[in-house]
């Protein structure tokens, strides 16, 4: 049985994610990394002339540009449009205290008149680029505060991370642009539901664009609206088919939404598009090759992603795929769990503020002792301010975890599925903890319907769920679950073996498990996995009453052997769990039949 | 700041050919002096606009020749300004130590213009919208007849279209400066990289050229004067380039764009869509509640940075938008000045009743 799923689960799902972590900001459209770049062009420039000469040309042409608009300007001192011009052509050669200077005496004038107020945004938008955000925001503050100064006000505080300024600055603005911003706020302060009320509105007053969709449909994903979400983010992806960020959040959603197919035809799309193949698109199509099964394939444009990342000089996301390709190493034999432990460890300490890496590390080690170092990891992260609530999620409950603290493994994986609940893996972790801890199986028997009936199927969250579903009383639903393409894996087996001695079929149950050790002795942690296995068994005789009901001889004959706990056992969060739970139902420990 | 252009002073108040040159128009230009003359045969004032002596280079040259050219054919286009003559001659210039040597100059003679639409745009807040929108209709006309002579501008921006005064207070507005314009049924002197090269002010280029993505062909070049002719419209209601406002580019930013356009790496202009809009709603700010709709509207369509989506889908009457004219620009525009002008007429009285 697991809890947050298998290591072999990990390598397809704690890749990390494409990039739509984060709804697509207002005006990334500008930014030039969010854009597909299409390869199948012509060089339109001379190849034989130099950037460099390029450049020179034409910086001598803005200058020149510049020095006419600066005489414009000098011959209409009182024309705001005039300095706003010369501030323009000064941005653009390149003299940031001349556009500084243009820009700053342009809303000197702009605060002495009435009715241009608007025309200060122009200025801003200079200021921002030839001085800094900060400055411009100064300005702002001595305009009379209409509703276009606010919402400009917004924009920059939007930039700065700052969404409570901007709900407060926008409190009472209809207008359209001031529902997306505040939309935008609300989203990333997790209140998906307002988010989404704003978004709306601001479709409705015409701001349709495919930012406002992009960003309702990761509200909606966040509320766990599937069909909406994927609707929304099609939406958005066609109506800015350049857009990278846009096109790889639907991948993303199709991905997890478990609609490969659909996914598959999507990357052949822009595929055919001849865009630049980058590192976070390779991502998406690894992740696919892994979730379909083809392993291979799936290391091979891993690696891919390792050496694309690296040229983009994204050495975050090339470490956390090569943490990933490490995985399939020690998978493959090619390495061992100390090797890979201490791989993890080392990409760990270069990006300390990477979920992925420390989820990683927290899976590979699955020890207490790494605890410490993760969770000194987590406040760090916390306190840096790089991740919401939402992007921690995932790694507070492994930490908790970790810690040997149950109940408050179980808070945070209830937490973590309900910010992310289309999360398999957050599902399959909240329902058996809310099992196992609360021992509450029929709240977690419907967190279960709840979530095979709206997320892909993973083999641990089918374990999972089958596991809380035969304890809460729904046996028949569960043994449904228990997919024949899995049935090489010994947890399975093992939680078959459980549905049958639920079903009061001692023989055929005790059968399955015996089935699973064989399975587990085969698999890369034998010994431990033997060891755990045979004390979730006891574990489930003694939460059936069989070690009464059924006969000693019967029950020590047809049961697994008793396996000695590894000598590690009391650093293990696995053993643990089962000690804790032993002790709060007085089954005794170390378990056994006798 | 600016530093006066040395030829200047050197041909001011010479005589080319029948022209007495009076007064310099410009201080500085890219690669023409404008001077105010007196035509003395005629009796009357012209522009001559001269070809840098001695420092333009061989480029300038042709596009210089090519715009006395595309002006000759565009003579019965009354919403281009009007080309007398071109010409040359050979002044003599007394250099260091009073030695004289010639100065061979290039010229043509124009009709003189009052002034331009850019000092309009500095000064938009002081006219009326149904002004500024029947002088942006004179610009549209003249790129609908420059257009149906196969002639594209590829470089509209205020700077471009002169004023003249009329009878009756009117004034009309005409395209000028054809130097970087060509016929677009002749074989392309320069690549689309011309933008990137310093050839136009970037402030108010079509995206698709900026970016280094310019393609060949009459469409495309029709397309992007349709964007040129949005700007116009845009720097006439806020007074500054709508491509700076929406890009903000500093010189990393050229770098970046020249680079990438080596690689032959191109970007989708539809991610830009966003940024666009918010241009246009600052835009909006600008105008009068009657026309507001109509402009914005009109805005995102010929302003779109996809230049595909530029020409309207429905609702261009009969004729619809086929064919190479802006027939169906020139009624919108039309339809704007009619909504302006009502609301001006109204706007008095409404004054008037409160006033007593």
């Amino acid at each position: 049985m697991s809890v947050f799923g298998t290591i072999i689960d990990r390598s397809m799902n704690c890749l990390p994610d494409s990039g739509w972590t984060s709804p697509p900001m207002p005006g990334a459209g500008e930014d030039a990394g969010n854009i597909f770049r299409r390869t199948d062009v012509t060089p339109s420039v001379n190849s034989s002339e130099s950037v460099d000469d390029a450049l020179q040309t034409w910086e001598n042409q803005a200058l020149c540009v510049a020095d006419q608009a600066s005489g414009r300007a000098s011959a209409s001192p009182e024309s705001v449009s005039a300095l706003l011009r010369w501030a323009q052509a000064e941005v653009i050669a390149g003299r940031e205290d001349m556009a500084t200077a243009a820009a700053s005496k342009a809303l000197d004038l702009l605060l002495e008149r009435e009715g241009q107020g608007f025309l200060a945004v122009a200025a801003i938008r200079i200021l921002e680029t030839s001085s800094s955000p900060e400055y411009a925001e100064s300005y702002l503050r001595k305009f009379p505060q209409t509703d276009e100064i606010k919402l400009e006000r917004a924009r920059l505080a939007t930039e700065r991370g700052q969404y409570g300024e901007v709900l407060d600055l926008l409190t009472v603005s209809q207008l359209p642009r001031a529902h997306y911003y505040r939309g935008f706020a609300h989203i990333q302060l997790g209140n998906n539901a307002a988010a989404i009320r704003e978004f709306r509105s601001a479709r409705n007053s015409g701001v349709e664009t495919a930012e406002v969709l992009g960003a309702m449909a990761y509200g909606y994903w966040r509320l766990g609206s599937q069909r909406k979400a994927l609707s929304a983010a099609l939406q958005a992806s066609r109506l800015s088919p350049g857009r990278r960020d846009l096109s790889l959040m639907l991948m993303e959603f199709l991905f997890l939404a478990g609609k490969h197919s659909v996914l598959r035809n999507e990357i052949s799309a822009v595929k055919a598009r001849k865009v630049q193949e980058t590192a976070d698109f390779i991502l998406i199509q690894a992740r696919l090759a892994f979730a379909e099964g083809h392993t291979s394939r799936g290391h091979k444009l891993l690696r891919r992603v390792v050496t694309v990342a690296e040229a983009e000089r994204d050495e975050l996301l090339a470490s956390e795929a090569r943490g990933n390709c490490d995985i399939l190493d020690w998978l493959a034999g090619k390495l061992s769990a100390d090797q890979l432990t201490r791989r993890l460890r080392r990409l760990c300490e270069t990006f300390p503020q990477s979920i992925t890496l420390n989820i990683l590390l927290a899976d590979a080690s699955q020890s207490l002792t790494i605890a410490p170092y993760l969770r000194e990891n987590f406040i760090s992260i916390q306190e840096s301010g790089l991740a919401g609530v939402a992007e921690l999620a995932p790694l507070a409950a492994r930490i908790a975890y970790l810690e040997c603290d149950f109940a408050g493994a179980q808070v945070a994986a209830v937490e973590w599925a309900k910010l992310h609940p289309m999360d398999p893996d957050a599902a399959s972790a909240a329902i058996m903890m809310t099992g196992e801890i609360l021992d509450d199986w029929s709240t977690a028997a419907a967190l279960a319907v709840y979530a095979i009936k709206r997320l892909p199927l993973t083999p641990t969250l089918a374990n999972n769920a089958a596991y809380a579903m035969a304890f809460g009383g729904r046996l028949r639903e569960a043994e449904e679950l228990l997919h024949e393409k899995w049935q090489d894996q010994y947890i399975i087996q093992a939680t078959r073996g459980l549905l049958k001695l639920v079903d009061g079929d001692f023989d055929a149950g005790t059968a399955l498990y015996r089935r699973a050790a064989e399975l587990a002795d085969r698999s890369k942690d034998g010994v431990e996995s033997r060891a755990l296995m045979a004390c979730h068994q006891v574990m489930t005789f003694n939460r059936l009453g069989m070690m009464e009901s059924v006969e000693k001889e019967r029950l020590r004959a047809l049961s697994l052997p008793s396996t000695p706990l590894p000598d590690d056992w009391e650093r293990k969060p696995s053993f643990q769990l089962i000690r804790f739970m032993a002790e709060k139902h007085g089954w005794g420990w170390p378990l056994a039949v006798d | 700041m600016t530093q006066v252009n040395p030829f200047i002073p050197i041909l001011l108040n010479e005589t080319l050919g029948d022209y007495r040159l009076t007064e310099s128009i410009t201080s500085d230009g890219a690669f023409g002096l404008i001077f105010k003359a007196i035509d003395t045969v005629a009796n009357r004032e012209v522009a001559i606009k001269v070809l840098q002596p001695a420092t333009s280079s061989p480029e300038d040259a042709f596009e210089f020749r090519r715009e006395g050219q595309l002006l000759r054919e565009l003579a019965k286009a009354r919403g281009v300004v009007d080309i007398y003559a071109s010409s040359e001659t050979t002044i003599t210039v007394h250099g260091p130590g009073n030695i004289p040597f010639p100065l061979p100059i290039k010229y043509h003679v124009l009709e003189l213009a009052q002034g331009t639409l850019q000092d309009i745009a500095e000064h938009c807040d002081n006219i009326s919208w149904a002004e500024k929108l029947q002088l942006w209709r004179g610009a549209v006309l003249g790129v609908h007849q420059m257009h149906l002579s196969s002639i594209a501008h590829r470089d509209l921006k205020t700077g471009n279209c002169l004023l003249f005064s009329r009878p009756k207070r009117q004034t009309d507005c005409k395209v000028a400066d054809l130097g970087r314009s060509r016929n677009w049924k002749e074989p392309a002197a320069f690549m689309p990289e011309i933008y990137l090269r310093g050839r136009g002010d970037l402030r108010f280029a079509p995206p698709e050229f900026l970016l280094g993505q310019g393609r060949e062909g009459a469409e495309a070049h029709r397309l992007a004067d349709l964007y040129g002719l949005g700007s116009l419209l845009f720097e006439l209601g806020v007074g500054v380039g709508l491509t700076q406002f929406v890009l903000n580019l500093d010189p990393s930013g050229v770098r970046e764009i020249i680079q990438n356009a080596n690689r032959g790496i191109e970007i989708e202009p539809s991610s830009l869509l966003t940024t666009y809009q918010e241009a246009f709603d600052f835009f909006s700010e600008s105008l009068p509640v009657c026309i507001k709709t109509d402009a914005v509207r009109l805005l995102n369509r010929i302003c779109n940075p996809c230049p595909s989506n530029r020409l309207p889908v429905s609702g261009t009457g009969k004729r619809g938008v086929r064919g190479s004219g802006l027939e169906w620009l020139i009624r919108r525009a039309d339809i704007m000045v009619k909504k302006a002008n009502q609301n001006a007429s109204v706007r008095p009285k409404v004054a008037a009743v409160q006033g007593v």
